[in-house]
């Protein structure tokens, strides 16, 4: 089995058993596999970027197997606070809130896994991690988070992992 | 009611878990970081269930199921991970796993899963 990607503009296209797979981890997908797990409406937002001035809490998990990346979740505090609220009705703050967010991106990223799985992907993840990595962002999506009116915003990045 | 060991690496789903079991009459007599400190506790504590995360460090746990059904084949495990693919369910029920629940997951779903291995 010959797993094959080509960074750049095909960033996110790769073969395997000479069949390709085209853009798998899209926005689409991303927001797709966000959606099962949160109860909000969320959109790509092609300007947004999260402040740097604002408390923000930033979560990495790292795909191997046929895919090999890094896929980190960074947004306000205030907005994981939010989640929280919406999923366990509970007031969530410090590392409660932490370990919250990086539950979260684990059960969203599980969604992307098991999809995965039915299409012949044969990926897993890793325990997430308080931090983003140090590689090139390669790939970055700026979501909007609507109740009705936007109440936040959160960005997601694909890098490469780091020595590749 | 039953005793139970929670093993998850997310100190935010331990808090979840444990209120679910609290809520109904169980009593969670440990709580494991990790699939190594999963089968430790399971040793001391002898739980009647473990709800059991996959993805953790040191042991993930799969591998934490197999080591407990080694020790006790007639340990009472349900797996509870965000990863609910075909392969990992199988791979959880071959490891000697009771049930799969997956994350996200309602205080209904873990209620009804435990109603039925508990009767």
């Amino acid at each position: 089995m010959v797993n094959t990607f080509t960074v750049s503009n095909e960033f996110l296209l790769f073969s395997k058993g000479g069949k390709t797979f085209v853009n798998f981890l899209t926005d689409e997908k991303i927001i797709s596999s966000m959606l099962m797990v949160l109860p909000f409406n969320i959109v790509r937002n092609f300007e947004h970027v999260v402040s740097d001035e604002s408390e923000v809490i930033t979560v990495s998990i790292s795909l191997f197997g046929d895919i090999n990346r890094v896929l980190t979740i960074k947004g306000e505090a205030k907005m994981f606070s939010e989640f929280g609220k919406a999923l366990y009705g509970m007031e969530l703050d410090g590392f409660m809130l932490d370990s919250f967010a990086s539950e979260l991106w684990n059960m969203i990223l599980g969604g992307i896994v098991t999809t995965a799985g039915t299409q012949g992907i044969d990926i897993d993840i890793t325990t997430p991690s308080l931090s983003a990595p140090t590689t090139t962002q390669s790939e970055v999506y700026h979501l909007d988070v609507f109740n009705g009116e936007k109440i936040g915003c959160v960005s997601v990045f694909i890098s490469e992992k780091d020595g590749e | 009611m039953a005793r139970i060991l929670i093993v998850d690496d997310t100190a935010f789903m331990r808090l979840v878990l444990k209120g679910i079991f609290q809520r109904n009459g169980h009593e969670v007599i440990g709580e494991g970081e990790n699939g190594l400190q999963g089968v430790e506790l399971y040793k001391q504590l002898s739980p009647d269930f473990v709800t059991m995360d996959i993805t953790m460090p040191e042991l993930d746990g799969i591998s934490a199921v197999k080591e407990i059904k080694a020790f006790n084949p007639q340990a009472k495990v349900i797996m509870c991970s965000a990863i609910g693919d075909q392969e990992s369910m199988l791979e959880a029920i071959n490891a000697g796993a009771l049930d799969f629940i997956i994350k996200p997951f309602s205080e209904e779903k873990v209620v009804e899963v435990f109603s039925k291995l508990m009767a």
